[in-house]
């Protein structure tokens, strides 16, 4: 992160590599000064205090409570997963972060469903939107994927016990890669 | 690193395409129109919207994956330093708040105190501008990965392909994560959240992936006449004066002033295509629309063909109430005043008794329940 403000100097390549930087930082610092321009121009007073709030409420909840639940979700699993070899955890890790990932899009749906409470025809209510059953289909994917984990491990766990009975070398035996 | 760069992509992609749907929405004079591939919005907006769901597990992993530099001590070294941090928190909280936003307004759900569009529009310059200042900021990093990826490169073809462990590439984000929970399976899970959260929304966009659309807030096909709407009747107020058989459609240039009614304009020449609708808000839908030729229409009281038209709806007001039409798409020939979608007369929510349906357009130009179309 050590910039020389004075110019470029030294090698070709750190030349270009310097006027590079210096001309996308130049960038960057001109679109952040256009945005907060086109903040106190376009956007009242009342609704900028509003964005403040937002951004401030989206870096605490995420920094403060979001990753740090998380990470020790993290840990706990690692000791309740610890039996099972760190391939086979890193396949349970591996399917809750997926259905972690999709709940995070999906979840907002539900509860976008039940804040706007769609009502019947004649209310005027707009029919297009948000009609699909996404908890079903959010549940359904769940236990697809804990399905798949479970299968995965179950036939890794047999067919790791048998191969060490008919003693195939560990390097040839399939399944997911072992990770460490 | 790989996240950073993945995200980095995204966020460019989103505010390329962004910009676009902006500048046709709001034109600077020296707009290019452009009226084909008659898909043209379909396709940017589908992307920008797709791009950005797609966005949020990489934003969320690139965060975690960061997470220990937020922790560093100290936490202050210097005045740059504190700049440099600063200009992080901004970048952070920004994307957060931009993605978070963006998605729920293709919900059509809006809980927070300010336009949706302004902010979602000025907070994209914030995020392209802290992207600049964060890659120019971290260029060294960025460059010694690169080498050592390259040095990697080397040495795995000097030992005749044979791949070197990776745990001679020390990654800086290593330290956060678990010791059983290795880089490749943290991002062959984010790679794999990110595939699924982007094969099961998109097909709200693009046809050819609906068959997958479990976890997007649009469905095609659906709604009166097989087309999702965006605003009904009853929302825009208009249901009585859409149905009232006093309707007429009034067109002027000038001094020079038609009024036509529904039979008059069903008997002049109908032309039907093949247009797809396509809302800011991501979703989109093919259908055929039936109805007259906006250049017919004007040349009816003899507008030049250079003529930028205003658009009125009876929609009182809003963005809905009135759109401007240049003259690329008024000289389009298929530009149409829509009578017919699907082969039926407009349902109500769809704009009876006429709507206008041009290609390439955002949808929210798609004035509906129009009643006066002038030169202006």
């Amino acid at each position: 992160m050590r910039l020389h403000w004075v110019g470029p100097s030294g090698s070709g390549q750190r030349k270009t590599v310097w006027w590079v930087r210096a001309t996308l930082g130049a960038l960057g610092l001109a679109a952040l000064g256009y945005a907060l321009f086109g903040f106190l121009a376009n956007v009242p007073p009342v609704q900028l205090i509003g964005v403040v709030a937002w951004l401030a409420v989206a870096l605490l909840v995420h920094d403060g409570v979001l990753v740090p639940l998380t990470t020790l979700a993290g840990g706990g699993l690692s000791r309740l997963t610890y039996g099972l070899g760190p391939g086979l955890q890193g396949v349970v890790r591996g399917a809750l972060l997926v259905g972690a990932l999709v709940t995070l899009v999906a979840a907002p749906l539900i509860r976008a469903q039940q804040v706007l409470e769609p009502s019947g025809p004649g209310s005027g209510a707009n029919g297009t939107v948000l009609q699909g059953d996404y908890a079903l289909a959010l549940g359904v994917f769940w236990l697809v994927l804990v399905a798949a984990a479970a299968v995965v491990v179950a036939a890794v766990g047999l067919f790791g016990r048998r191969s060490k009975v008919s003693a195939v070398p560990k390097s040839e035996r399939p399944g997911p890669e072992r990770s460490g | 690193m790989v996240l950073g760069r993945w995200l980095g992509l995204a966020f460019t992609v989103c505010f390329l395409t962004g910009l676009f749907s902006h500048l046709l929405q709001d034109p600077p004079g020296w707009m290019l129109f452009l009226t084909r591939p008659v898909w043209l919005y379909v396709a940017t907006q589908g992307i920008h919207v797709t791009t950005g769901i797609a966005s949020i597990p990489l934003l969320v992993a690139k965060l975690w994956s960061v997470y220990p530099e937020l922790l560093r001590w100290p936490p202050l070294k210097s005045v740059v330093h504190g700049l440099e941090r600063a200009s992080i928190a901004l970048f952070v909280a920004s994307s957060l708040v931009e993605v978070t936003i963006g998605l729920l307004n293709t919900f059509q759900w809006y809980p927070w105190p300010f336009s949706f569009r302004d902010v979602h529009y000025w907070l994209a310059w914030v995020i392209i501008g802290s992207l600049a200042l964060h890659i120019a900021v971290k260029m060294p990093l960025i460059l010694a990965h690169w080498s050592r990826r390259s040095d990697e490169a080397a040495i795995a073809a000097d030992t005749d392909g044979g791949v070197p462990d990776s745990a001679t590439v020390p990654a800086p984000t290593k330290a956060g994560r678990g010791h059983n929970w290795s880089r490749r399976g943290f991002l062959a899970a984010i790679t794999a959240g990110t595939g699924v959260v982007v094969l099961t929304t998109a097909g709200q966009s693009f046809a050819w992936l609906s068959g997958l659309n479990v976890f997007a807030p649009r469905r095609m096909d659906t709604g009166p006449q097989a087309v999702p709407i965006n605003r009904t009747a009853a929302q825009a107020g208009v249901a009585d004066a859409a149905l009232a058989s006093e309707w007429v459609l009034t067109v002027s240039s000038g001094t020079v002033q038609k009024t036509f009614t529904l039979p008059q304009l069903a008997a002049l020449p109908q032309y039907s295509y093949g247009l797809p609708i396509a809302c800011v808000e991501g979703w989109s839908q093919g259908a055929q629309w039936r109805g007259v030729r906006i250049r017919d229409l004007m040349a009816t009281v003899g507008a030049p063909a250079d003529a930028e038209l205003q658009i009125s709806s009876m929609e009182k007001g809003g963005v809905y109430g009135r759109s401007f039409m240049p003259a690329a798409y008024s000289q389009d020939e298929q530009t149409l005043l829509a009578l017919e979608l699907n082969g039926k007369p407009l349902d109500l929510d769809h704009g009876y008794p006429a709507r206008i349906i041009a290609p390439g357009r955002p949808g929210v130009l798609q004035t509906k329940w129009v009643h006066k179309v002038e030169v202006i």
